[in-house]
């Protein structure tokens, strides 16, 4: 398996919370130190625990099989990529080239 | 996803966790030590099934204590309480923080009889790395744990969460983990106040810190309280503070009380209210004693 693009900063903590009834858990993530805090839940969490186990290209593909394959990747793919871009600028991730340090 | 500025709806474990976190990445950014004690730190092994805690704590060197507090408050913390306030001990500092509430910075841990620098250098000898939010933290082994558990209880007049800690930390410790404990507490000098958490503070009934732990741990008067804490006081210079020191108002705690800064008339009313609440506190304390009603 490839390393990983898509990492957490080391200035971002992570607590994760209930799980709900499809068993998928919460995550309140927070930019160190004042936030603001961001709860991630359902789908959204599910995309954030997905990006940082596998390269970015195939992000979608993991999402939609964590979701049963009841939509594609292809269906996903753009919304998938927006939100983690969306992640990104909030500084709650980070992609990273191999090698790069931490 | 949700953004939100507050916390709302984020369990208070969680918002202190991230305090944690938030902590450590500023006190990591300032180059000082810090070792977070209680709460969430906690090995699962000692603590019982629904403990929570209300606050995050650390302790860092005494020597570096005013600077935490400086560098705390420059990140976004509001200073609530000072070392000087705290209690009579002395040893923390109450910061608030918006979003993950409170922390608790120690200097020194109360029950600990050495050179609190030496103290904190022990612990950290020992640490262990761990995680908390994700972040990377140092925490106390678990010997250290224990004791720190012990000595929180010692303080809290025998409540129920006590008896529960000490119960959780000690009572089901294992020989070896006791023996660990144990060479711990002499280390660090902690004799009197380890007996008061177990149950044996009667063992050290002639050592000057005896009066001031029994009154933490059974309660007391305001005067009961002076006078332990001048005769535990080490040495006659200390002692003369404390004496003199005692009767001044905690214009910290009366802040917080008041949900303002007090003004000077309501600082002067204080001043001369304590000693009456002391010496009323007292006088009924001596007609219980003699079984009026």
């Amino acid at each position: 398996m490839s390393l990983p693009e898509i990492r957490r900063p080391t200035d971002v903590a992570i607590v994760p919370g209930p799980a709900d009834e499809d068993g998928v858990e919460l995550h309140y993530v927070a930019p160190l130190p004042n936030g603001p805090m961001v709860v991630l839940s359902g789908t959204a969490s599910i995309i954030w625990q997905e990006a940082l186990v596998g390269p970015e290209a195939a992000l979608a593909e993991r999402v939609a099989a964590r979701l049963g394959h009841v939509v594609s990747e292809d269906d996903i793919r753009d919304e998938v990529a927006a939100f983690v871009d969306d992640l990104v600028a909030r500084g709650l991730l980070e992609r990273h080239r191999a090698g790069d340090a931490g | 996803m949700v953004v939100t500025a507050t916390t709302a709806g984020a369990s208070l474990d969680a918002r202190i966790a991230i305090g944690h976190a938030a902590v450590q990445h500023v006190l990591a950014g300032a180059g000082i030590a810090v070792l977070h004690i209680k709460g969430p730190t906690l090995d699962p092994a000692i603590v019982w099934t629904g403990r929570h805690s209300t606050d995050a704590d650390v302790l860092v060197r005494d020597s570096d204590a005013r600077r935490t507090v400086e560098e705390l408050m420059a990140a976004g913390w509001d200073l609530r309480s000072r070392f000087e306030n705290s209690s009579a001990f002395q040893h923390s500092a109450t910061l608030w923080h918006d979003l993950w509430g409170y922390v608790d910075v120690h200097r020194c841990f109360p029950g600990i009889g050495i050179d609190p620098d030496a103290a904190f250098e022990r612990l950290w000898a020992s640490h262990v790395d761990s995680e908390i939010a994700g972040v990377p933290c140092a925490v106390p082994d678990l010997p250290g744990q224990v004791l720190v558990i012990l000595l929180h209880a010692a303080r809290s007049g025998g409540s129920p969460r006590s008896r529960d800690d000490v119960r959780s930390a000690w009572g089901s410790a294992s020989p070896q983990r006791r023996a660990e404990v144990l060479e711990l507490v002499e280390e660090l000098d902690a004799e009197v106040a380890f007996a008061a958490a177990t149950g044996h503070l009667d063992d050290f009934r002639d050592t000057r810190e005896h009066d001031l732990w029994a009154i933490s741990l059974r309660g007391g008067t305001r005067f009961q309280e002076w006078r332990a804490r001048v005769k535990a006081a080490p040495g006659l210079a200390a002692a003369t503070r404390v004496a003199v020191r005692a009767p001044l108002v905690n214009v910290d705690h009366l802040a917080m009380i008041r949900g303002h800064p007090p003004t000077r008339r309501e600082v002067v009313a204080e001043f001369f209210r304590r000693p009456l609440r002391g010496l009323s506190q007292s006088w009924h304390s001596a007609r219980s004693r003699s079984g009026a009603r």
